[in-house]
């Protein structure tokens, strides 16, 4: 709940046209935008292409929007191989999550495991994380929400009480179900490994997912998540007829759905089809389509 | 003295280059043929067919075609159909450029399979894969002379690549591939070669 309120506050207020769309679409790959673009030291664009690959990913927003409706808040970039604005993309999973509030404060796998970033950078931060981590000790504490539930419990009769707490009980051990959906090879699993250190089986050339597959991934700040994989679509005429069938089975009851794009493309005829699909797919609540 | 006109001043083969939108379409001519077409990552800049003659020491001539690049959007393809159409229906040899980091083609299908009866029997196909370099395993020092079809994943690429487009092709049995980068300015001279190799 509180990740929402700051994920909110930091953007521009514009009015999102599509407020309950249970939809967030990640643009991954932006390393690939340019050529010889990437600060290894840092892990970030340096200057001159941080402008770039912002400005090819606002062009990409812009015609989503115009072709779909879907607003900007629902569109983020990033890029899952060098593990860059991870968490812009957990934030708008907790936002746009139709059980968000469960997920709390994810954190993404930590960055400096990425091949080629610099030795003392990655000493550094191994130790400020052990150091904080040893800081914080004393046991977990209660999240925020459970402490509000609590706080409101106080002012209700016992039976509306032991309602509430119940209703908070049984939505917070059905954990959201996030699926992941887009192009074949755009890196959906890839993603999907990065943001909750899962270890899913990738693959460069052949198609690495043909049948759905689900799994529950614990997130390292505690909570779970059932992430649904799907195999992608617009790789062939023949492939695309056989996976609708599955898609309007599946999508439906998740509770989000994070389609991935891939940044340095430009062709987004299959994307636009998809997400005029989804919006309609997406458009009665999950427990209701159950 | 009567003047005869030279014969084939304005004749020669003609070459097009189709692929989905921002492939590298324009950067590939630039770099080909020395051209100075406008290029942007972001905008779609290509909006028209670009034709130009190239004469080459006067013992070659040939038409090149940049067109608007396909599946920009979901009615990109009936916007940009009569260009696709007239042009088609010009070409000796098709240039069809597709990124070696995708493994999608299914927009790649439908152009076919809805353009290839425009296409004049006998019309070259050249597959070209663009951005190789993101696909090489070793694409900072590669061998001196080596082509990146000698690279073991390319080549798997250029397979897969082929066997989901070709058989929706007017020519399901026969056309070349290349694989090249701009970038790196790689294996150009093959891709011209190539691409010319008709003319």
């Amino acid at each position: 709940m509180f990740a929402k309120t700051k994920a909110r506050s930091t953007r521009e207020a514009v009015p999102d046209p599509t407020p309950n769309l249970r939809l967030v679409v990640g643009l991954n790959r932006v390393d690939e935008i340019l050529h010889d673009a990437w600060d290894v030291r840092l892990n970030q664009p340096t200057e001159a292409a941080a402008l770039e690959i912002r400005r090819k990913c606002e062009d990409t927003v812009k015609r989503l929007a115009r072709e779909t409706g879907v607003g900007a808040s629902h569109i983020e970039y990033y890029s899952a191989l060098k593990r860059y604005r991870l968490h812009n993309i957990l934030n708008r999973v907790v936002l746009h999550c139709f059980g968000g509030f469960k997920l709390g404060d994810v954190e993404p796998k930590p960055f400096e495991d990425v091949a080629g970033v610099d030795p003392d950078v990655r000493r550094f931060t191994q130790e400020e994380r052990a150091r904080r981590a040893a800081a914080s000790s004393g046991g977990k504490p209660s999240s925020a929400l459970e402490r509000v539930v609590a706080e409101m419990s106080r002012f209700l009769d016992a039976e509306d009480a032991g309602r509430l707490t119940s209703k908070f009980h049984t939505e917070m051990r059905r954990p959201p179900r996030v699926a992941v959906l887009g192009q074949s090879g755009v890196g959906k699993t890839t993603t999907v490994n990065a943001l909750f250190a899962t270890d899913w089986k990738t693959s460069a050339v052949e198609v690495g997912t043909h049948t759905a597959q689900e799994k529950r991934v614990a997130l390292p700040s505690g909570g779970e998540i059932s992430m649904v994989d799907l195999p992608g679509y617009g790789r062939s005429l023949d492939e695309d007829a056989a996976y609708e069938a599955q898609y309007r089975e599946i999508l439906p009851r998740c509770d989000l759905v994070l389609l991935v794009i891939q940044a340095d493309r430009g062709d987004l005829a299959d994307d636009i089809e998809m997400i005029r699909k989804l919006s309609l797919w997406l458009s009665a609540e999950p427990a209701e389509a159950q | 003295m009567k003047l005869t006109p030279i014969p084939g001043l304005r004749r020669g083969p003609t070459v097009v280059f189709l692929g989905k939108r921002g492939v590298g379409k324009s950067s590939t001519l630039n770099r080909l043929f020395d051209l100075d077409r406008p290029t942007d990552a972001a905008a779609e800049c290509t909006t028209e067919p670009y034709a130009r003659w190239i004469c080459e020491q006067k013992a070659r001539r040939f038409r090149i075609v940049d067109m608007p690049g396909i599946a920009a959007g979901v009615d990109s393809l009936a916007t940009y159909s009569r260009y696709y159409r007239r042009w088609l229906g010009k070409a000796d040899t098709v240039v069809w450029i597709t990124q070696a980091d995708v493994r999608s083609y299914k927009q790649d299908q439908i152009f076919f399979r809805d353009f290839s009866k425009f296409v004049r029997p006998g019309t070259r196909l050249v597959l070209a894969l663009s951005k190789a370099d993101t696909q090489m395993g070793n694409f900072e020092a590669p061998p001196a002379g080596s082509s990146p079809l000698d690279d073991d994943l390319i080549r798997r690429k250029a397979r897969d690549a082929s066997s989901q487009i070709l058989p929706y092709t007017w020519t399901p049995a026969s056309a070349e591939i290349v694989a090249y980068s701009v970038a790196k300015g790689w294996n150009l001279d093959e891709l011209r070669t190539v691409v010319l190799s008709g003319t």
